[in-house]
């Protein structure tokens, strides 16, 4: 029997972060009902707290899409939190980042700080009665006790889904096994695996996380986002479609990519 | 506990790995000139590998012109002993091992000292190659590696990647204890990234890499020179867009300190960061972008002009260059 695996996709968000790349709303929905109709399972549609042309899109992806979750992505703050939820999304995604180069550099806080505002943010969330997953950002570069601490917090807070993000691509597959294992074992939480491709190794970083246990792929068309970009969705169903129950064919996914080039072409300076 | 204490042991221990660029083996289909391959040839010897390795056909073009630059350990692919015949001298002759039959998908060549003897034993053969193994990574690679490790004979091993994990398989294989590994410049010929290799082994301290790899730019020019195609702009290490950032978040972190969110310096690998206006540029963003381009802060309603470059940007559906930044700045005056 072949293990399921569940691709989530971040087009939408990580790779509408390219530079280059510059989505119009109706870009949106027709990327959108591509990737539902192939069966992407989740559909990380973009950053609310962006303002309004970014919540309409949302709200438009949400209309026409009815099998694929839709999810919204939030920084660690509640105003963010408060936009998604303006949006109704199947899913409210939190980064946190979890890194020490982050939470002390970039966010000029403490390990404290970071674990009160997640379990505020948690909170307030699933209060609304939303379905939430974290995304631990810069996990290549945390301390993995660390992370095994504020994973085993949020699944005792009910938390199911948990992102491992190697935010800056510098993992290597047994590393990614290494880690992603850990965590799997020391939590119990469902990891996904949030892969970059600064050394060439995101499709095999993601196989590598999928053999240790991680039931979700983060991809993105034509592997667009930032810097070197993310997993490339068709590289990674083709890599491991024989490997794994994906929820999507190898043909379809081919096709899919055919249609949408034509969206995503980058921009030449 | 287990998998920490591996994590331990296997990282940062500098091995014995020699490294074999066959980017000059992957060129025959493009009928470059003996100037340009020239020009590949020297730029290539700028990064720390072994051995050069290139196919009969370009070592001919290469010495029409002039002797290899000496120093450098030489490799002549060949399909045939009559091959290796016409070139006596080098470091080793990689040929073909059809009768040795597969190893799954993957094929073997071997490595032969001198082109006197081309038997299959232990005084004429220097390695043997395996290549292929594309399908393997979602296998037990790590195994399989181990155990052909294990056996003693002198393995080479050139990963194709037919399913995206070449670099990975290359990395493994040097981690595990490999010491010959083959790789070409951008991974042409369906290979391994030998930049990308180079900067896997650097960054988990397996190699040295004696400088930086700043000369990747010169390469790719030569290299695009020949394939008549520009590398694509997101290639890692290479691509020449991987440093330009937009979205306010990851600017916000890298004005702050640049390895928030930059993997290697982009310096390291000859490139520049590029701060993009667009439809994800923040405050920050827009502040460090004025400060780049010298515009003083003073008078700008920052709000207004975030708002106006997020409308033009999706307006325009692009970025905006310099110029069209700056005439959005005069707006808000």
């Amino acid at each position: 029997m072949k293990k399921q695996l569940y691709m989530i996709d971040t087009t939408l968000r990580d790779g509408a972060q390219s530079p280059g790349i510059s989505f119009s709303k109706t870009d949106k929905i027709e990327i959108a009902k591509a990737l539902e109709k192939v069966g992407v399972y989740q559909l990380e549609a973009g950053i609310p707290a962006m303002g309004a042309s970014e919540k309409e899109a949302i709200l438009a992806i949400k209309d026409v899409c009815k099998k694929s979750l839709i999810a919204a992505w939030n920084r660690l703050n509640i105003k963010d939190i408060q936009h998604s939820v303006d949006c109704s999304p199947d899913i409210i995604h939190i980064s946190v980042p979890v890194s020490d180069l982050q939470v002390y550099q970039k966010l000029q806080k403490d390990r404290l700080w970071l674990k009160k505002e997640m379990l505020a943010c948690v909170d307030y969330a699933l209060e609304k009665g939303f379905f939430v997953t974290i995304g631990f950002e810069d996990a290549s570069r945390a301390d993995l006790a660390f992370m095994i601490e504020m994973g085993t917090v949020l699944q005792e807070l009910g938390v199911k889904q948990l992102r491992f993000a190697d935010t800056v691509g510098i993992l290597t597959p047994h590393t990614t096994q290494i880690k992603v294992r850990s965590l799997i074992e020391y939590t119990g939480l469902d990891i996904e695996f949030h892969a970059h491709n600064d050394l060439g190794m995101a499709v095999a970083n993601s196989i590598a996380a999928a053999r240790a246990g991680a039931s979700f792929i983060d991809t993105t068309i034509n592997g667009i986002g930032e810097r070197t970009g993310n997993c490339d969705f068709y590289q990674f169903i083709k890599a491991a479609h024989s490997f794994y129950d994906i929820m999507t064919e190898e043909l379809a996914a081919k096709e899919m990519v055919q249609l949408l080039e034509i969206n995503l072409h980058r921009e030449k300076d | 506990m287990k998998y920490l204490m591996q994590l331990i042991y296997f990282s940062g221990v500098r091995r014995m790995i020699r490294i074999i660029d066959n980017t000059l083996s992957c060129l025959d289909s493009y009928h470059a000139s003996p100037h340009d391959l020239y020009q590949l040839l020297e730029s290539l010897l700028k990064l720390p590998t072994t051995y050069i390795e290139m196919s009969a056909s370009v070592y001919e073009k290469l010495i029409s012109l002039k002797t290899l630059p000496p120093n450098r350990k030489y490799l002549l692919h060949v399909v045939s002993a009559m091959q290796a015949d016409r070139h006596p001298g080098l470091a080793g002759y990689i040929m073909p091992a059809e009768s040795f039959g597969k190893m799954g998908n993957a094929v073997y060549e071997i490595n032969f000292k001198n082109m006197d003897n081309f038997v299959f034993d232990e005084k004429c053969v220097q390695g043997l190659r395996i290549v292929g193994f594309a399908e393997r990574m979602a296998k037990e690679i790590e195994q399989e590696i181990i155990d052909i490790l294990a056996s003693k004979e002198k393995f080479e091993f050139c990963p194709k990647n037919d399913y995206f994990c070449a670099t990975a398989l290359a990395f493994e294989w040097c981690r595990l204890g490999g010491q010959k590994i083959v790789a070409s410049f951008s991974g042409i010929g369906n290979q391994a990234g030998l930049e990308e290799l180079l900067m896997a082994l650097h960054l988990e301290n397996l190699y040295e890499l004696k400088g930086d790899l700043s000369c990747c730019t010169e390469i790719k020019h030569c290299l695009e020179r020949i394939v008549g195609q520009n590398i694509a702009p997101n290639k890692a290490v290479i691509g020449e867009a991987i440093f330009a950032v937009e979205a306010g978040i990851h600017v916000d972190g890298i004005v702050k300190n640049p390895s928030i969110y930059e993997p290697y310096p982009p310096e390291f690998v000859g490139n520049k960061r590029q701060i993009v206006m667009g439809q994800y540029s923040g405050r920050n963003a827009v502040l460090a972008k004025m400060k780049e381009l010298q515009i003083p802060e003073n008078g700008v309603d920052l709000i207004k002009l975030v708002e106006l470059l997020q409308h033009k940007s999706l307006v325009l559906q692009k970025n905006l260059t310099d110029a069209e930044f700056a005439n959005l700045v005069r707006l808000v005056k």
